[in-house]
């Protein structure tokens, strides 16, 4: 098999990473207030026609696309490969960031210092991007870093909340705890097979354990259960959902949408490229099967805790944002089931999860800051006094409790047929339990904010920029309701090859190889 | 024999600090020294990758090539003698990010001190969630 080689793979990053080193530049060299909100939308628009590009190459090619650093093939440098789910995870972020970022533009104020949120959003996507493209275990790491680096100031954006101040601090020092502990993952597998590429950890893994037995298995279990713990930090599954209550909601509304939309899709999509590409397929199937048991455990769990937790809170963030727990629980059972169905649901769930979300802190964010609150009686009727945000937050809530004819109801529909089609019952309960107190918790939202007649007559503050800001809303609202109505077609022609370059490893592991022959 | 016993006894101190500092960072009230007892845990981790790439040799060697055109034996020699440079590469890199999320770490210390009047984690927390939630 011949690589295919896309040279946009690496350079979408750095592009990226130009984009938010030069932002602060541009904000001191120009006089301009208007060229340091659109500067930083070029980079945006780029990316997303540049990872458009790669998933068609990988559509045209019918194989995984590679790109090699520096020219150093891969023991040695670093592999950028890209298969059909990392392709549409690139395009959904370089996507619905391009929209957050439009939308940024009419909502973040100004007190000059907005340049240092544009830097870190670009930062931000440029290590989501590298997170998502990689195929070494170490730059995994450094992207990991980049991302929750930038994540960690972006939530104390708003310097002088003591809340937001806190929720940063708490978030940083256990996230820097969890990436050391993956740093501590990528030695034991360095010293125990002696390679940091995805596709080569798998080759050697397999290739020893027929002499090596024990000491493989048992270098793979230190491996998983060290990584897992920082991908589950990130993705907040539930023994480590802790810091997300506190820093999600803290944050500005748009900044909230792309960690709560995205971010966490990185811990998700760090646990299922190593469940399936190293473990699935080795001559034990002890690692895989464990994988699949430690994440569809605390999957269960995690819906759980956040429907139980969405029930606590009377800040419409706070809801919103644990429902990011319950709604990864769900996209942790479904590719934990390890059957076709449940990983294209999954890929679906996250897919959809991220613009309905995304949607909702959105059109939240305007409705509280029209309100000046975040607690839900403050905002009783204000959708219906405020249509340009309340229409677009009424579409994210139905979306998301799973209404019939929404994105989000087909892949919960087709997740749960997943439950039945294995036979995981248990999986099933708690599903069904936290789809209902879900979607009450989203219908009561819905009832108080969109429509109850408001008690006295909302204080009208306009937004800056209301038509970048109403555009963004409609755009995002077309995407739920278009993906729902369409969704035969998007799952036939979209998520089944993603889905189905994750299940079946073979193509990535043979361009991988391909690589290593071709050194001796 | 004696080396064995050595290479344990540093493996055993090194995954020893590493422990406490975990438990440092989870169970510290003072900020400052959460922030103390996490770089405690880089440097472990540091440490613990720079003596994998000792492999157990009993007499390592730098990864420095000894001629200018090597055969099959000069190599041999090299591979079984040497240090594996790449840990150390990993470990200049983690470092790098360790110092970036120290520093991110101690300027948000200071904006809480200076927020909040104290540094105890615990008050911040009773202060921050008061009343409402």
């Amino acid at each position: 098999m011949i690589p295919a080689v896309d040279p946009l793979l690496g350079l979408v990053v750095l592009v990226l990473a130009l984009g938010g080193f030069t932002t602060p530049l541009v904000s001191r060299l120009s006089r301009n207030r208007y060229a340091v909100r659109t500067y930083p939308l070029i980079y945006c628009a780029a990316s997303l026609v540049m990872t458009s590009l790669i998933m068609e190459h990988v559509w045209v090619a019918g194989q995984p696309v590679v790109y090699l650093l520096g020219g150093w093939r891969p023991p040695v440098g670093i592999l950028y490969i890209a298969d059909g789910l990392s392709a549409l995870l690139g395009v959904v972020t370089s996507l619905v960031m391009l929209l957050i970022m439009i939308y940024s533009t009419g909502y973040i104020e100004g007190s000059g210092r907005e340049y240092t949120y544009y830097s870190l959003m670009l930062l931000l996507e440029a290590g989501m991007l590298g997170c998502i493209y990689t195929g070494d275990v170490f730059h995994l790491f450094v992207m990991l870093e980049v991302t929750s680096l930038s994540a960690y100031a972006l939530v104390a954006y708003i310097r002088d909340k003591r809340e937001a101040l806190y929720a940063s601090y708490k978030y940083a020092i256990y996230g820097g705890l969890a990436t050391t502990v993956y740093f501590l993952a990528v030695l034991f597998i360095y010293g125990g097979v002696g390679t940091l590429t995805i596709g080569d950890i798998h080759l050697r893994m397999a290739a020893y354990m027929s002499r090596y037995a024990r000491p493989v298995f048992l270098c793979g279990l230190v491996f998983t259960i060290l990584s897992f713990t920082a991908f589950l930090y990130k993705a907040a599954i539930f023994p480590l959902h802790f810091w997300l209550p506190d820093a999600h909601p803290e944050a500005p509304s748009p900044v909230s949408a792309a960690l709560s939309g995205l971010v966490v899709n990185i811990g998700v999509y760090g646990i299922v490229r190593f469940a399936y590409t190293i473990f699935h397929g080795l001559p034990d199937p002890g690692l895989y099967s464990l994988s699949l048991m430690i994440t569809g455990g605390l999957g269960c769990l995690s819906s759980l805790v956040g429907a139980v937790l969405m029930t606590t809170y009377r800040d419409v963030k706070r809801i919103i944002a644990s429902s990011t727990i319950m709604n990864i629980g769900f996209v942790m059972m479904g590719y934990s089931t390890g059957s076709p169905l449940g990983i294209a649901a999954s890929t679906f769930h996250l897919v959809n999860h991220s613009f309905a979300k995304s949607l909702a802190f959105l059109s939240s964010g305007l409705l509280i800051k029209s309100a000046g609150s975040r607690v839900l009686e403050r905002l009783r009727g204000l959708g219906r006094a405020l249509r340009y945000a309340g229409i677009p937050f009424a579409i994210s809530l139905l979306s998301l409790a799973g209404v019939p004819l929404f994105n989000v109801f087909v892949s919960e529909y087709l997740l749960a047929a997943s439950f039945i089609y294995t036979g995981k019952w248990v999986f099933l309960c708690f599903f069904m339990t936290s789809y209902i107190i879900s979607t009450i918790v989203y219908l009561r939202i819905f009832y108080e904010v969109c429509i109850k007649i408001p008690v006295a007559s909302a204080a009208h503050r306009s937004c800056r920029g209301w038509i970048a800001v109403a555009g963004v809303l409609v755009v995002l609202s077309l995407i739920c309701i278009i993906t729902g109505i369409l969704s035969g077609y998007i799952i036939g022609r979209i998520i089944m090859p993603a889905s189905q370059s994750l299940y079946t490893n073979t193509e990535y592991l043979e361009i991988v190889k391909e690589y290593l022959l071709s050194m001796h | 024999m004696l080396s064995g016993i050595l290479v344990l006894y540093v493996y055993l101190t090194l995954f020893l600090t590493g422990g406490i500092s975990v438990y440092g960072v989870v169970a510290k009230r003072n900020i400052v020294k959460k922030i103390i007892a996490l770089t405690i845990f880089n440097d472990a981790v540091n440490t613990i990758a720079i003596f994998i790439g000792y492999r157990l040799i009993p007499r390592p060697l730098p990864p420095i090539m000894p001629t200018i055109y090597p055969n099959r034996q000069v190599y041999s020699a090299f591979i079984s003698s040497s240090v594996d440079p790449l840990p150390q590469a990993l470990v200049i890199t983690a470092i790098v990010i360790g110092v970036a999320v120290t520093c991110f770490l101690a300027f948000l210390a200071i904006r809480l001190y200076d927020r909040f009047g104290t540094t105890d984690y615990q008050e911040i927390k009773r202060l921050v969630r008061g009343g409402k939630r």
